[in-house]
């Protein structure tokens, strides 16, 4: 019971300073059978480190041979992670043990990962294994999203025009699962990695290589950044004392060029090319820009970016600018890509239709419509009626078809100081995007695609379901654009083999 | 009825040619005319015993009936494996599970359940296969496995573990690359090594990984190099997919280096093609057509100079995808 007390002060202390402002680190290592076990009796499961705004689990790397060697890399990548994102609350919880199966057939690697990563409700999971190939050592980094992380974080919805249906278009990163590196160590790299993995188990007196030591970083304690000077970090341990840890590149380490990618991934999005990483996690990085919003900023140009990994245009070796290499034939990811490229044709279509008919103009009577149906959803029914009848008033002064420009210009100016007055009282700053989206909604509402060009779209989706057939993504798509053709027989099939697939997950 | 019997012992190699032994033909004999006047009841199971991997049949296997556990009857295989155990079954009309157990010294203990029916036997005759001591552990069950057998050293090397160490690199290697693609656990393969399987020659290879019911097995020898040594890898599977083992070899290793179990990308390739025949046999051709994938991308990262293996990969594919109901989602229904 008086255990029980201490474990439940200690979870309280870690919860209030990781919900505290402010950057905030912590790390934690625990028995990766420990809490499999829990996991698998059910009932409630206690998550660690719970109060992180991202929280991240790293395994030790499998180390089949005992070279010593995963601990190191699994320890060198979460304090990589650590202090080049110091700006964040991060989590890391460090699980001991192996992935291998004990039997075959026993849970493993990825699908154990993935048990604890999802009662952990972390963002990320980082693993891998350190294997020594002849008078080298290889080294294998994975990232995995889980479930919950890959819808909040890596998907992207597209709403068809109203006129279209008004259904959902969907992607999600593929690969989920993702091998980021394989590099070689050599005897050099092996004692480099060694060597910088054992000083940051310490905390120094100073920012010195030859400062004395000060104490162990105990195990458990969380402990935050205090300070960050060039190379070094000051580390002040909860309840503890404050010391030292340099601090290491990818310069130094290449191992850490994956640490690198998976802060990126953790925190801001994945970053781009690195010559280091694998194609897949070029893949990755450039399927994030897609789904970022690219796709809808400049839809041509992402459709020379997803060329480069979708037949014919697919490239191969490395590219000269970036040495980055994209592997060969089907693209990473299954039907990711080809999936991808539907929806930015759909969305390119649509922007297109919606640019040609605010070309035509705006109907002045249409807009003030739209903006007293907007208003309605924001504000309460009086302000609503108050606001919508002073933007009336203003729109009264204007033409009775507004171009594009005219249109812009009000909003920017006169709505908008309008606007600026009712978000000072009201703080409600979001109301001019409201508002503008109320324009502009409608007219994409009213696009109508060509269903010669739509039908083009699903046929080459189709195609690409046959090279990745448990693409749910791909099938629901398919599903919605059978549907806007009328093509109930095709619709019906792909929402049957969705829902096979789905049950199978 | 006894001329029938006759007949059919006659075909089944109990007919009394020279190469029987007298004994054996009286005995026959003495059976068949005890036949013609059965005792009320009395009804007779036949059968052949063969040895699982080499198909040899097994003489002197002791074949006894069982109804629970009841002895019915008994009866020892002869020189070609046939056997014949004469007994009196229960004349119930509800069907009767019975037991058939074998045994023989050098290989490992089986049984079957064959059934009866108002004193008569559903089926009467069966061809039963035992595997050689040793092996039973290698034979796991059910779904997609791949067996690891010995290697071949030359006298006086000594290697610790080569097949466990190639098992588990395996596991590593391809279970990582079909988790990756969200395999349902109970679909991923299995890999298991198995030092008792003594591959004599190469061909053997699909012989093992018929009778383990495993898809792919994999022997091998250790050659002397001029530094260090060569290992060769065979490739045999269950499905008839290589009519020949594939051959693969890991150039100049260390025996006892870790890397030296890992095996090259078209072996991987090679293991995932039979793999994806399993898939495809089971109906589960989604899950066939990704196998297939995976072992085109080894191929296409080792740059790999295996031309047929590639063909053959892409038949695979090709017939998973056309069984795959997404055809019936391509324009025109696939057609």
């Amino acid at each position: 019971m008086k255990r029980k007390l201490y474990l439940g002060a200690l979870f309280a202390a870690l919860l209030c300073l990781l919900t505290s402002a402010g950057p905030v680190a912590a790390g934690g290592d625990y028995v990766l059978e420990d809490s499999l076990e829990k996991i698998m009796q059910g009932g409630e499961y206690r998550r660690h480190l719970t109060g992180a705004k991202y929280r991240l689990a790293v395994f030790s790397f499998e180390d089949p041979q005992n070279t010593g060697l995963g601990d190191d890399v699994a320890l060198l990548l979460a304090r990589h992670i650590l202090f080049s994102n110091s700006e964040f609350a991060i989590g890391i919880l460090n699980f001991k043990q192996g992935l291998a199966p004990g039997q075959p057939g026993d849970l493993s690697y990825f699908d154990k990962v993935d048990k604890v990563a999802q009662a952990e409700q972390v963002n990320l999971a980082v693993w891998g294994r350190v294997l020594p190939v002849g008078d080298r050592l290889m080294v294998d980094t994975f990232l995995q999203l889980p479930p919950k992380s890959l819808e909040q974080n890596f998907s992207f919805y597209f709403s068809m025009p109203k006129a279209m249906g008004g259904k959902k278009l969907q992607a999600h990163m593929r690969p989920d699962r993702i091998h980021v590196q394989r590099i070689f160590l050599d005897q050099l790299g092996m004692a480099d990695l060694a060597g910088a993995a054992g000083r940051q188990r310490h905390l120094l007196q100073a920012p010195r290589a030859d400062a004395p030591v000060m104490a162990e970083i105990p195990r458990d304690k969380t402990f935050t950044i205090a300070s960050v000077e060039k190379n070094w970090v000051q580390l002040q341990v909860k309840g503890g004392v404050k010391g030292w840890m340099p601090r290491f590149g990818p310069e130094f380490l290449k191992v850490l060029n994956a640490a690198e990618f998976a802060g990126g991934v953790l925190t801001r999005g994945p970053e781009g090319a690195n010559p280091e990483l694998t194609p897949e996690a070029l893949a990755v990085a450039e399927q994030f820009q897609v789904m970022e919003g690219r796709l809808f900023w400049d839809p041509d140009e992402t459709l020379l970016m997803i060329n480069r990994w979708v037949s014919p245009e697919r490239q191969a070796g490395s590219e000269p600018e970036t040495q980055m290499a994209r592997g060969a034939g089907k693209a990473p990811g299954g039907a990711a890509f080809a999936n991808l490229k539907a929806l930015v044709l759909i969305v390119k279509g649509v922007r297109e239709c919606s640019r040609a008919k605010m070309a035509e103009g705006f109907s002045r009577e249409e807009v003030k419509k739209n903006l007293r149906e907007a208003l309605s959803h924001s504000l309460s029914e009086e302000e609503a009626a108050r606001v919508s009848g002073r933007i009336a008033k203003l729109l009264d002064k204007a033409p009775a078809r507004l171009t594009e420009r005219e249109l812009n210009d009000f909003f920017s100016k006169k709505v908008g100081r309008e606007l600026d007055k009712l978000a000072r009282r009201e703080k409600g700053g979001n109301l001019y995007f409201v508002l503008q989206e109320a324009v502009v909604a409608p007219m994409l509402d009213s696009c109508k695609l060509d269903p010669g060009y739509v039908r083009e779209i699903a046929n080459e989706l189709a195609k690409a379901s046959l090279d990745d057939p448990d693409n749910l993504d791909v099938l629901k798509n398919l599903a919605v654009l059978f549907d806007y053709l009328g093509d109930t027989e095709r619709r019906n099939l792909a929402e049957t083999i969705a829902g096979q697939v789905a049950a199978k997950k | 009825l006894a001329k029938r019997l006759l007949h059919s012992m006659g075909r089944r190699g109990w007919s009394c040619g020279l190469v029987n032994s007298f004994w054996r033909c009286l005995g026959a004999t003495v059976l068949c005319l005890g036949l013609t006047a059965p005792v009320a009841g009395q009804t007779l199971l036949n059968g052949q015993v063969a040895n699982a991997v080499t198909k040899v049949p097994i003489p002197g296997a002791t074949v006894k009936l069982f109804h629970g556990n009841q002895e019915l009857g008994a009866a020892s295989s002869d020189a070609r494996g046939n056997f014949m155990v004469s007994c009196t079954l229960p004349r119930s009309d509800q069907p009767q599970n019975l037991t058939l157990q074998l045994e023989h010294a050098e290989f490992e203990k089986a049984s079957l359940t064959p059934q009866a029916v108002g004193g008569k036997f559903t089926q009467q005759s069966y061809a039963l296969h035992l595997l050689p001591r040793g092996l039973i552990h290698c034979q796991p069950g059910k779904g997609r496995f791949v067996v690891v057998g010995h290697f071949q050293a030359p006298m006086g090397v000594t290697y610790s573990e080569l097949p466990q160490r190639i098992a588990t690199a395996l596991t590593y290697d391809l279970l990582t690359r079909l988790q990756k693609l969200h395999l349902q656990a109970n679909l991923q393969p299995k890999f298991l090594a198995c030092e008792e399987a003594k591959s004599r020659l190469p061909d053997q290879g699909k012989l093992f990984a018929q009778a383990l019911h495993a898809d792919v097995f994999i022997c091998g020898n250790v050659i002397q190099a001029e530094k260090q040594f060569n290992i060769r890898t065979f490739v045999s599977d269950s499905h008839g997919l290589f009519e020949v083992p594939l051959s693969f070899i890991n150039q100049n290793v260390d025996l006892n280096d870790p890397g030296a179990a890992e095996l090259q990308p078209e072996t991987h390739a090679a293991v995932l093609a039979a793999v994806a025949v399993g898939f495809e046999k089971e109906e589960k051709f989604a899950e066939g057509v990704q196998a297939t994938l995976l072992a085109e991308k080894l191929l296409e990262v080792s740059q790999s100079k295996q031309p047929d293996l590639a063909a053959e990969i892409d038949k695979i594919r090709g017939r998973c995808q056309a069984r795959l109901p997404h055809q019936g989602l391509l324009a025109g229904g696939g057609q």
